[in-house]
This record gives structure tokens, sequence and C-alpha cells, in this order.
């Protein structure tokens, strides 16, 4: 063995990351939880607004075994005068689907694209159980995260995270 | 010191270092908070009725995530694999039936969680879900069984107003 074959060979049983890694963001870094800062929905022809009004917040956990859960919510939802899950009226059970997006089920990080690949295993949303998704990354550093999604028809949804310590 | 004074304290000695292997092997058992740490899938949830008899409300091939992470936090969902997909394709398109489906057949929460090892509880705070009436709400389960594989618990006051006995198993 050559010496700078034995010397690439220690720095990576030592654990030394080659320089051009460095500013990378790797699954490794996806993994944990964080809490939602910003969740704006942008229409075609520039205008923002809350998704899930002033108070919107949320949480997602990324698992090193590669589950995943999000869960966006308004948390000024009016409460269910039965105060019991299956008795609301169609009013208010409207005002909480409106006011939540939850999915969990698997993930897998594209580095290179800065893509989160979802395969969603259920959701409050019907329709996307059972299907892939992609949130594409904005900005990625540290303990602050913000994706980009296709939120419905011409609007994209930009969702800002910190990660919880 | 007294020859009877050393003997005692002989005695006292062995006896300590007799406890030793239990007292060390106690200590290395795994607490509750440290194994419940991770994810789980859902495997059943019955209620349990006033008198006695239990039903499922989930359907067949029922799904669901309980992850505990090692901060403190959770996140939870159940839900029945049968939910209808919303006609109209959008998100705030549901009609009265979809949108009662919904309600009815998932539940999903985020927050906070804390184990108590002696009364073999863990109770979740919970700040974000789908049901409003549970943001705030601390939720108490006791735990039943807690081992590599399996958590079951029973959840004495669930949002249907039911008890409920429920069986996770660990993700692999």
């Amino acid at each position: 063995m050559n010496r700078i074959m034995t010397l690439a060979v220690m720095a990576l049983g030592l654990g030394i990351a080659l320089p051009g890694s460095v500013a990378a963001q790797t699954a490794k870094d996806l993994v944990g939880t964080w809490t939602n800062v910003s969740n704006v929905n942008i229409r075609q022809d520039g205008t923002r607004a809350d998704a899930f009004g002033p108070h919107g917040t949320g949480t997602a956990i990324f698992e090193s075994n590669g589950r995943y859960a999000v869960i966006n919510v308004n948390p000024d939802v009016p409460k269910f005068a039965a105060n019991n899950r299956v008795q609301g009226t169609p009013a208010e059970n409207k005002a909480a689907v409106d006011g939540v997006i939850a999915h969990y089920g698997t993930y897998s990080f594209d580095a290179a694209n800065k893509v989160i690949n979802l395969k969603v295993e259920g959701s409050s949303y019907p329709n996307w159980a059972g299907t892939e998704q992609k949130r594409t990354i904005i900005s990625f550093a540290g303990d602050d995260l913000k994706w980009s999604v296709a939120a419905s028809a011409g609007v994209t949804g930009e969702v800002g995270w910190k990660r919880v310590k | 010191m007294s020859r009877r004074n050393i003997l005692s304290l002989s005695v006292i000695t062995a006896l300590g270092l007799a406890l030793l292997p239990n007292s060390s092997a106690l200590s290395q058992q795994k607490s509750l908070k440290e194994q419940i740490v991770g994810t789980w899938t859902f495997v059943s949830a019955l209620d349990v009725h006033p008198d006695g008899s239990k039903a499922d409300r989930w359907g067949p091939n029922p799904k669901g995530i309980f992850m505990f992470d090692g901060t403190g936090h959770f996140s939870q969902f159940i839900t029945r694999s049968d939910l209808p997909k919303f006609a109209a394709k959008t998100i705030d398109q549901g009609t009265a039936t979809e949108n009662k489906a919904v309600l009815s057949g998932l539940v999903a929460s985020f927050g906070s969680y804390t184990v108590n090892e002696v009364d073999k509880t863990v109770t979740t705070h919970v700040d974000g879900s789908v049901f409003p009436n549970l943001i705030g709400v601390d939720q108490k389960r006791l735990i039943l069984a807690l081992t590599a594989d399996e958590l079951r618990y029973t959840n004495p006051a669930t949002s249907t107003g039911f008890t409920a006995e429920t069986v996770w198993k660990r993700a692999k």
C-alpha cells in the first residue's frame, strides 16, 4: 500500500471529513426533531399568507431508521362543542381538517439534489396516503431548515424549521 | 474500636459486598424512559366499554406510528387504512362526509412527554392535534408492558370518551 493510500485509509478510520464534504448536509444532519417556525403560502401573483394562521405551529421528526412524521396545525381552530372527536358538527370538522396537515411514513434524503423524498403511509389529507412526495430544500445549515412544497394548484408553501435540542 | 464493633463492621461490610452484585444489576436495568425512546408501529387499539366489552374502531389493516425522541418530544398517528379520498382532490374541499371520516378515522398529535417510573405511566402534553380539543391537554397512559419489541398501555380517557387498550411494536 502506498503512503497516500495509507493516509487516506487512516483519515477514513479516524472519521476525518474531507474538506469538500464539510458544508454539505447529509441524511444524518436531518435526523432529529424539528419545530415549525414559519409556514407561508405564496401564490403565483407573489402574495403571501400564513398557511395556518398567525400562531401556526408544528413538528417534524426524522428518525435514523428512515421513518418520519410531520404535523402542522392552526392552534386557533375552534374546539368541538361536544368535546368528542367523532361528534363534530360539519362546520367543526371542516375547520379541523382545514387547520391541519399531518402525515407520516418513510423518507430518504437526496443530498445531491437537495430533496427530501417522502413515502406517505398515513395523512390527515387521505389523498396523500400511499403517495410519494418531494420537499425541496431552500436552505439547510446547522439548526435551521427550510423547504418548499407544491401546496395546491398555483400555491407554493415555504416551511421553516428549527432543530429541537 | 472494641472487638464487637470490629465484628459488626465486618458483618456489615460482608453484607454490603454480598448485595453489590444485585444492586449493580439493578442499576444496569433500563428505565422505562430509556426503553420507550424510538419508533413504534401500531398493532391494535380496543375501546373498552363500561360493561367490559371491547370494540375495534380502526377497521381492517389499521396503521400508525408513535415516536418518542430522546429530547422528550413525541409524535403519534393512528389511522384507518380506508379513509375515503377527497373527490375534489383538494385539501380544503372535503365534503361533510369526507371531513367527518378524517376526524373519526385518524388521530395525529405532537408535543412533549414525560415518563413516571414509579407509576409506570407516560404522559403526553399535546401541542398540536387534528382534534382541536386535545391541544394543551395532558394524556396519561398506564404502561402494561414495555419490552424491546412491544409497548402496551391503557389510555383511561380517549378522545372518544372510552378507555382504550393499545399495542405497539418497535419499528425495525
